[in-house]
């Protein structure tokens, strides 16, 4: 009896728990990281939602007010920033989320993406080519020149590359470099991805972020990859989609 | 055994199975929701309108550039040599039929756009709206026909984008041929790793998917282009039609001027398709007298060679200046010809000045070109021969003008008489350039037919009609939207647009067909509103409306551009 009770008090040997704890941690440990990585994309997917979201918006915002918005500086709080007729800060602003009814907002006013990093947003604010009449500046951000100017005018500044390298303050350098040409993109959204706050340290993110008129797109990549990390996203509008959401509305010619 | 059996070694080998698949059933419920149809379909059909949105206006921005030949023409489908190259989304310069291949996302502008399968958007266009190589020109206007097979039946669709879905194998049946799908990364990619059954043969199909056919496809109709295509059309009018328009008889030799132009009358809105686009007398409303005298015109009942043609009746005459005339004499050897012969005299260079009356032209748009008369002279008739040098004309009520061609012959001197004959042949009352298809500003509107769809409006007093002291004034002008201070307008044109009602049934008389509201009412006032595009009339809203004014001559105060719509 003494000996059998013994028996039923020993418990587990130290191997066997050692044993039982690698296995748990094991799985606990692959279960987090797939977890992990499902919430990675979950924010990737829901960034691309209101990505989605803030394009449509400033395309209804277009259709009400007949100019696009100006973006939000970093001391306007979500509203649009001018200086006089022009925009305070056309390639290096902040999607004006108070302008456009933007809803996921941080405390400060801005909209931001599934990160809490602040959804950026650039505008064409040079002087467009192509024009039939004028064109009388600015452009796209001023309802009536919108319309006087005339819907041949197109954009003259966004461009979207491939990559930082070999693209100059203004063009994307080589022509194989291209994503869009120089005379299409009016207005483009991104959010600068879960690298947002640290910085990606790559020069095809920082190439986003230095307030030209010279953008960076393509899939992401990983740390170390030649440019550096890339994981930001990014939408935009062209000027055909802009005219013919105008056109319908019967805002222009 | 029972003590053994205590261990516990089993409850942790079920713990851990238990771990385990607890651990897989959460990660695969992270995912499940993607494999949901519903969800994939929802996330194509954003994406399909999103590319349908950037077709349409890319077609108008395209379409209102001058320079743009076939405006209205959709851009092709990606060249197959550019799949999986640094060039992917740049569409193919040409493409014949059948033109289907994946969307030139580059072209218009747009990201890589691709389905829920990951897989980038495929694009047909019908027959009519691309260009199938740089010698052919097509005809867009607002009463073309969309001839894309959808659905078993040739419907109003210009083009579909297609979502391909994930790769599926096909079984045999129906319109469906048995195929494996896959996809290579390497060009020139075969249409039926993409698409499947009907999509892949041109027959169309917007049909749910099934066990071999997960394509998603949407539609872009002739009424969702249209619109905006009459949008561009409108602007360049505007900008390349209207000042053609306005130059026609406005000019020093026409006896007229810029500051006071006169305008051809109309023709009777009678249906465009059949209508010989002859102007008539006292006629202020109606289509473009836009008859044509080109011999290249053919079959189209608005050619003719003999509307615009010589007043038989009257003269025609010869004087000189710079010499003397002996025994001139004059006739039309037949209708198409004044001819004036005789002998002149004179040092240096005579000008002989044959005078004519030519009918109706008032009612078409012609330009003189005195260099179609020849002059043969010599001292035995004849042994040299030159052609006119200038001209000019002057109107009468009835349309018709008085028409003066002059040539320069060299004068041989003081009493040396040298034999002359002038000839002029209808060649000498010309087409205006805004007839001319080939014309490189202007020949898209002839081409494309767009003139089938312009009301033109003019101010009888702005016609040959209230000659001599013809040009309208603050009473009797054109008006339009009620603008204050009022703008006199002379001449304006309405684009009418695509029939509201049923545009399978254009083109016809019916003027209600073509314009709506105060622009039907054969008044002098006309509007522009928003368009509207309902189905149901409702004159509070002046719904439905696609009326586009193109003002084309005004009085100052100028009106502002562009014209601000009535509510």
């Amino acid at each position: 009896m003494p000996r059998s009770h013994i028996w039923r008090i020993r418990g587990f040997t130290l191997t066997e728990m050692a044993v039982v704890f690698v296995i748990i941690s094991l799985l606990l440990a692959s279960a987090m990281y797939t977890l992990s990585a499902q919430t990675d994309q979950r924010n990737i997917d829901e960034t691309r939602r209101r990505l989605e979201a803030a394009r449509e918006l400033i395309l209804a915002f277009a259709v009400v007010n007949s100019r696009l918005p100006c973006p939000a500086t970093a001391a306007s709080n979500g509203a649009e920033a001018f200086t006089g007729a022009n925009c305070t800060s056309a390639y290096g602003g902040f999607l004006p989320a108070q302008a456009i009814g933007f809803q996921v907002v941080d405390a400060a006013g801005f909209a931001v993406d599934a990160w809490q990093n602040r959804i950026r947003y650039a505008v064409s604010g040079a002087a467009p080519i192509g024009c039939a009449v004028g064109p009388t500046l600015p452009h796209f951000i001023n309802a009536t020149n919108l319309r006087t100017n005339g819907i041949t005018c197109q954009p003259n500044d966004l461009v979207v590359c491939r990559s930082a390298t070999g693209i100059t303050a203004t063009t994307c350098g080589p022509a194989t470099n291209i994503v869009t040409n120089q005379n299409i993109v009016v207005a483009l959204v991104f959010g600068t991805g879960k690298n947002g706050t640290s910085g990606g340290g790559g020069i095809d993110e920082a190439a986003n972020t230095n307030g030209d008129q010279v953008f960076v797109w393509h899939t992401p990549t990983p740390v170390g990859a030649a440019n550096g990390e890339f994981d930001d996203q990014m939408t935009w509008i062209t000027v055909g989609e802009l005219y013919g959401k105008l056109i319908a509305a019967g805002l222009l010619p | 055994m029972g003590r053994r059996a205590q261990r516990g070694v089993a409850l942790i080998a079920l713990l851990a199975v238990a771990v385990m698949a607890i651990a897989y059933l959460l990660t695969s419920r992270l995912n499940a929701a993607s494999r949901f149809v519903g969800i994939d379909r929802d996330s194509n059909a954003m994406v399909l309108a999103r590319a349908k949105r950037a077709l349409i206006g890319y077609m108008a921005q395209q379409a209102a550039l001058s320079g743009e030949n076939n405006p209205g023409h959709l851009p092709c489908p990606e060249a197959p040599a550019n799949f999986g190259t640094t060039n992917e989304g740049i569409e193919s310069a040409f493409c014949a039929a059948p033109a289907v291949g994946r969307l030139p996302w580059r072209t218009l502008g747009l990201e890589k756009l691709v389905d829920a399968a990951g897989e980038p958007l495929w694009y047909a266009i019908s027959t009519g709206w691309h260009r199938p190589n740089s010698m052919t020109t097509l005809t867009i206007n607002s009463d073309s026909p969309g001839q894309l097979n959808l659905n078993g039946a040739t419907s109003d669709v210009v083009a579909v984008i297609i979502a391909p879905g994930p790769a599926i194998t096909v079984q045999a049946g129906g319109p469906c041929a048995a195929w494996s799908q896959a996809r290579p990364a390497a060009g020139p990619p075969d249409l039926r790793n993409y698409l499947e059954c009907g999509n892949v043969t041109g027959s169309y199909v917007t049909s749910s998917p099934g066990n071999t056919f997960n394509d998603q496809v949407l539609r872009v109709s002739v009424a969702d282009i249209i619109p905006a295509l009459e949008a561009a059309v409108a602007d360049r009018m505007q900008r390349e039609i209207a000042p053609a328009l306005r130059s026609v008889y406005a000019a020093a030799s026409w006896g007229t001027s810029a500051g006071n132009p006169l305008y051809p009358f109309a023709t009777p809105f009678a249906n465009p398709g059949t209508s010989n686009y002859r102007g008539v007398n006292g006629t202020y409303q109606g289509l473009l007298p836009f008859t044509s005298s080109d011999a290249a015109c053919g079959a189209d009942p608005r050619c003719t060679a003999n509307f615009v043609t010589w007043n038989t009746g009257v003269g025609p005459t010869v004087t000189a200046s710079g010499g003397a005339l002996i025994a001139p004499s004059c006739s039309f050897p037949n209708a198409s010809t004044a001819r004036c012969t005789g002998i002149y005299v004179g040092a240096g260079t005579v000008t002989l000045r044959m005078s004519a009356r030519a009918s109706n032209l008032a009612m078409a748009l012609r330009t003189l070109a005195p260099g179609n008369m020849t002059v043969d002279y010599g001292l035995v008739p004849y042994t040299a021969s030159g052609s006119g040098t200038s001209s000019s004309g002057t109107f009468n009520t009835d349309g018709s003008a008085n028409l003066t061609l002059n040539a320069d012959v060299p004068g041989l001197g003081a009493g040396i008489n040298v034999f002359f004959r002038l000839t002029a042949d209808l060649g000498v009352i010309a087409d205006h350039a805004l007839l001319n298809p080939a014309n490189p500003t202007t020949g898209w509107f002839v081409r494309n037919e767009w003139y089938r769809l312009v009301y033109y409006a003019v101010a009888q007093q702005s016609t040959p009609n209230a000659l001599p002291a013809y040009g309208c004034d603050s009473t009797n002008c054109l008006r339009y939207n009620g603008v204050s201070p009022p703008r006199n307008i002379r001449s304006l044109l309405v684009l009418a647009g695509q029939s509201l009602s049923n545009p399978a049934a254009r083109p016809n008389g019916n003027l209600a067909d073509y314009l709506e509201y105060d622009n039907v009412d054969l008044g002098t006032r006309y509007e522009q509103r928003p368009p509207r595009a309902s189905k149901v009339s409702n004159p509070a809203f002046n719904a439905p409306f696609n009326d586009r004014l193109i003002l084309v001559d005004w009085i100052a105060p100028n009106p502002t551009f562009p014209v601000a719509y009535l509510p």
